[in-house]
């Protein structure tokens, strides 16, 4: 991953963690509110990472 | 808690903890890099295991679980942040970080800044911020386990039993044979934490709430409150900023990006930590909720999971017990080897080069029992709440993040940048720490952080790069494409 890339994909990332459960979720007082975002959230990163390492670096050994 | 039910439960953890420690000293070699780093050939699964239990500590299921039980759904959503920003992190510098170990033959993070800034006191520096950091990070453990062991069996055990007993078992797990016993007792203690909190979750879902479906339930109407996000958007950010960068700045952690034998297992190691980090962070929130329903109007938090446990069997109780004293001594465990390699190859080796290996290697084992000392010292003076401490200590460590990235991302990056912003970067954030100052509402950590930036970049612009910093920055990009090719 370039610097460019991993710089964009970090700030992109930090927007949207904070973001959408203060300023969209805040006042939603349910476990489908804040609480299932980050998890979503970080289940995608999870997959999203995962795919990403198995068809990038290390493919060839 | 009959104290002696967890006095037994205790000794016959440590003696299986031993027995796999034993098993793993069978197989130590000899010199520093075997010691400290377990020799570079540690498989996927080990890796994986004491990357999740060095990461994952007495914080989540008594800090984290206090966190939620006073606040809610904001503590999930800052352990939730440093999942994420940890496992993108590692997608990006552990095969750096394991490339350029190889290539340089580099056994620590500080080590890794005297290398590539061909400037010793890059190491001799973030050294010391380490040591200084870590210092209450590490005490934050013992101090989650005095308070278990006390809250647990009504202080029969008193606070300082706990801790004694948790450090002697540290130390001497650390000392005994080094990277590769504690990460095989950390594999053990990684199963035991997540195998018995999500028993335990289970059991509380059906015995006192009917079932998992109607514990989310009763959670919406009884405790709507903890699930709407309350806190403060200057306190998540001040406290989540250190942790999104905890898997590099965390030297007891980023020092397990060097140890996977292959690349592929290097891969699996990111896989497996991703997975155990996501089930033990909605695990330990989850208490959380159970806590706030079950215990209304507990003085302090952090007690919100001892108290817990007097609720359940006794056996059930033990189990979670031993599964955070696993977590605990596991985490400590791995900070008092780091810390002990860090200060015998970038304070000691550094500052006297001809030093030989075996005295470096007995330097750093003089040093444990130290930094034990250390540990115990503070975690008796109990200087403030868990949670706050530890995000304390990673907000300290946030000084040495510029010069790590920009060790493989911007060759113009140059020794006295990296020396003058952890210097003075380290300096600010502790005074603000220390002194409780926050200017304009912001935290230290974030303050300290855009100091530490500013500098690393203005004095790097102002001073010259180092000779062979092209030579570094080439080395690894090009091995990677390769390695993708």
């Amino acid at each position: 991953m370039s610097a460019w890339l991993f710089f964009t994909v970090f700030g992109l990332l930090a927007l949207i963690d904070f973001f959408v459960p203060f300023y969209l979720l805040a006042d939603l007082a349910s476990f489908f509110g804040s609480f299932l975002f980050w998890c979503l959230l970080a289940l995608t990163v999870i997959l999203a990472g995962s795919i990403y390492i198995k068809n990038t670096w290390g493919r060839g050994r | 808690m009959n104290q002696l039910y967890v006095w037994i439960a205790l000794l016959v953890w440590i003696a299986i903890a031993t027995g796999v420690a034993y098993l793993a000293k069978r197989g130590l070699g000899e010199g520093v890099t075997e010691y400290f780093i377990g020799g570079r050939k540690l498989g996927g699964f080990i890796s994986g295991m004491t990357y999740s239990a060095t990461t994952y500590s007495a914080f989540m299921l008594v800090g984290l679980v206090g966190l939620t039980y006073n606040s809610g759904v904001g503590a999930l959503g800052f352990e939730m942040t440093y999942l994420i920003f940890t496992v993108l992190l590692l997608m990006v510098f552990a095969p750096r970080f394991w490339l350029a170990g190889r290539k340089y033959d580099i056994l620590t993070p500080s080590e890794l800044l005297s290398k590539r800034y061909e400037n010793r006191w890059a190491g001799a520096v973030s050294s010391l911020v380490f040591l200084v950091m870590l210092v209450p990070y590490a005490a934050v453990q013992l101090m989650g386990i005095g308070f278990l062991v006390e809250g647990l069996t009504g202080g029969d055990i008193p606070y300082m039993a706990g801790v004694l007993v948790m450090a002697g078992f540290a130390g001497f797990s650390a000392i005994w044979a080094g990277m590769r016993s504690v990460s095989w007792t950390d594999a053990f203690q990684a199963i035991t934490m997540l195998t018995t909190s999500l028993f335990a979750l289970f059991y509380l879902f059906f015995q006192f709430f009917g079932s998992p479906g109607n514990f989310f339930r009763t959670i919406t109407v009884e405790n709507p409150d903890l699930l709407k996000l309350t806190w403060d958007p200057k306190l998540f950010i001040g406290l989540a900023l250190p942790w999104a960068f905890f898997a590099i700045t965390n030297p007891q952690v980023s020092q397990r990006m060097f140890v996977p034998d292959k690349i592929s297992s290097l891969k699996r190691m990111i896989i497996y930590f991703s997975v155990f980090g996501f089930v033990y962070t909605i695990i330990s929130t989850l208490f959380g909720f159970q806590a706030a329903n079950l215990l209304p109007g507990l003085e302090n938090p952090d007690k919100a999971m001892p108290v817990l446990l007097t609720k359940v069997p006794v056996p059930l109780g033990l189990l979670i017990f031993i599964g955070i004293f696993a977590a605990a001594t596991s985490t400590l465990g791995s900070i008092t080897l780091t810390l002990s390699s860090v200060v015998s190859r970038d304070l000691v080796k550094n500052l006297v080069p001809e030093l030989e290996e075996g005295t470096e290697l007995r330097s750093g084992k003089v040093v444990i029992p130290l930094l034990i000392g250390a540990f115990v010292l503070f975690a008796w003076i109990q200087p403030g709440l868990i949670a706050v401490l530890s995000s304390m200590a990673s907000g300290g460590l946030l000084v040495t993040a510029p010069a790590l990235i920009g060790a493989f991302f911007w060759k113009r990056g140059s020794g006295a940048g990296a020396v003058t912003s952890m210097t003075v970067g380290g300096i600010a954030t502790g005074v603000m720490y220390v002194t409780n100052i926050k200017p304009l509402g912001w935290w230290p950590s974030v303050w300290g952080f855009l100091v530490t930036l500013l500098l690393f970049i203005v004095v790097s612009l102002l001073t010259n790069s180092p000779d062979k910093s092209d030579e570094f920055v080439d080395y690894v990009n090009e091995e990677l494409e390769e390695l993708s090719s």
